[in-house]
């Protein structure tokens, strides 16, 4: 079986690491330009992640996650800490992009199976939990700042935030015949 | 295997804050608390759920593609991260007769010194940071800066906004990405209220929005950030520079008052600013 990316790249292999930014630069910039404030500001992130996820290639085991979903929660590790450390008091709060969606009407070829089950438990959710994940998950929105916008409790916003992700985290675990994902999945930062 | 479903609902709530907004310092002591019983595997589910959520969400937008400029750079990155992960030779120059001149002997010393620290346990340093400074000093690639004495006025800013007493320069390394700081006059700090930040201004970095009223250019950018540092005695101090990204052309290190923690946007308290 050949060795994916991250493991070349955790082997000094450097065509890899420029293959690395080749594959994931689209998925890290969305993350990046979702969550940041302006393109400068995820210019800065996206730079971080990449300088992060090559240090941390050689954490990466197959039998955790798909690739994609790894470099994506390494990348939201550093855009959470990203968010928290700067002021979001000027940032103007949009709940256009989070509409609800559906699965039959999305493009899945090209996601991990993990995001394919992730994304059929988010078509099953109601329209607010859904625009409740969304704006947590992808502009990075304080539970308060989606109660704000939303007219949602707050309360009831962190509910739906926590229901959600463990309705994932099981539909998750069906993956390998039924095993949960490894334990093992090391603490990167 | 199956999940267990744990009686703390705010065990839960913990995790899906971390994996969303992330922790405050006191739900941090919280979390880090519950994790000695229930163990670290939740937290790293929930992670993964998070990362296969935003995974799914992002590819159903359509992703965007990252702008040609930003991809350059990036590759700029690329490049001087690769060769920083390759060993190399350490330059020795030879004097007449065959001898090792005494730049050899220094740069060898230095490299030995930063290889040293590189191996200790976790990264930690327990070399004084002022012999590193003066081993990087004898480095053939390090540049110096001035020793500045305020309130000059550095680069045409208005002294008001700096600190009076404070000195310092700074030693650079481009092709290492290291350097130290030597500064005197800095007040000691309470860490519980506002620590000191450094700061890279890097020539190839492009302006942010925030900045746009900066009197110079360079300064027009969110620089880079150089770590946190406290000042816990008077009199003269060396601080590492810990640059948190890759450094291509550093012209400026600034220092700031942040609070604790520091920031990743500064809101630019400047107390000194020194230029190579």
């Amino acid at each position: 079986m050949s060795k994916s990316l991250l493991q070349q790249v955790a082997d000094g292999n450097e065509q890899a690491v420029r293959e690395c930014l080749h594959t994931y630069s689209g998925l890290v910039w969305s993350l990046a330009r979702r969550m940041c404030r302006d393109n400068a500001d995820a210019e800065d992130a996206v730079q971080e992640i990449f300088v992060s996820l090559w240090r941390s290639a050689a954490r990466f085991d197959p039998a955790v996650a798909s690739e994609t979903t790894f470099v994506a929660m390494i990348a939201r590790r550093r855009l959470i800490d990203r968010v928290r450390k700067q002021s979001r008091d000027d940032e103007r709060v949009s709940t256009e992009s989070a509409e609800p969606i559906q699965a039959a009407q999305s493009d899945t070829s090209q996601m991990s199976e993990q995001a394919k089950r992730a994304m059929e438990v988010l078509a099953d959710l109601g329209e607010d939990q859904q625009k409740v994940l969304r704006l947590a998950i992808l502009q990075g929105l304080a539970h308060e700042k989606i109660a704000t916008a939303t007219g949602i409790p707050l309360g009831t916003v962190k509910t739906h935030i926590r229901r959600g992700l463990m309705q994932v985290r099981g539909r998750l675990s069906e993956i390998e015949g039924g095993e949960s994902p490894r334990r093992d999945v090391e603490r990167v930062l | 295997m199956s999940h267990q479903p744990k009686t703390n609902d705010r065990w839960f709530e913990l995790l899906a804050q971390r994996a969303t907004e992330g922790l405050s310092d006191a739900d941090t002591q919280a979390f880090e608390a519950a994790q000695d019983e229930y163990g670290a595997t939740e937290a790293e589910e929930f992670e993964l759920a998070a990362a296969a959520l935003a995974e799914a969400m992002a590819i159903s937008d359509e992703i965007e593609p990252m702008p040609d400029a930003v991809r350059q750079r990036l590759d700029q990155v690329a490049d001087r991260w690769i060769e920083a992960q390759t060993p190399a030779p350490i330059p020795i120059s030879r004097g007449r007769g065959g001898v090792l001149s005494w730049t050899g002997w220094a740069v060898a010393a230095a490299a030995i010194l930063v290889a040293f620290v590189i191996s200790l346990p976790g990264g930690k340093t327990d070399t004084n940071p002022a012999a590193m400074r003066t081993a990087l000093l004898s480095s053939q690639q390090s540049e110096v800066s001035g020793w500045i004495s305020l309130p000059d006025s550095p680069l045409g800013l208005p002294t008001h906004q700096f600190d009076k007493g404070i000195a310092g320069d700074v030693v650079w390394d481009e092709t290492a990405d290291e350097g130290y700081m030597r500064i005197s006059g800095l007040a000691i700090n309470d860490p519980t209220k506002y620590q000191y930040q450094l700061w890279v201004f890097d020539a190839t970095r492009p302006p942010g929005e925030q900045y746009a009223d900066a009197p110079l250019d360079i300064l027009k950018q969110y620089p880079v950030d150089g770590g946190v540092f406290d000042v816990t005695t008077t009199g003269e101090i060396v601080i590492p520079i810990d640059a948190k990204l890759p450094v291509n052309d550093a012209v400026i290190f600034a220092v700031t008052v942040e609070p604790p923690g520091g920031s990743v946007v500064s809101q630019r308290d400047v107390v000194f600013l020194a230029a190579l």
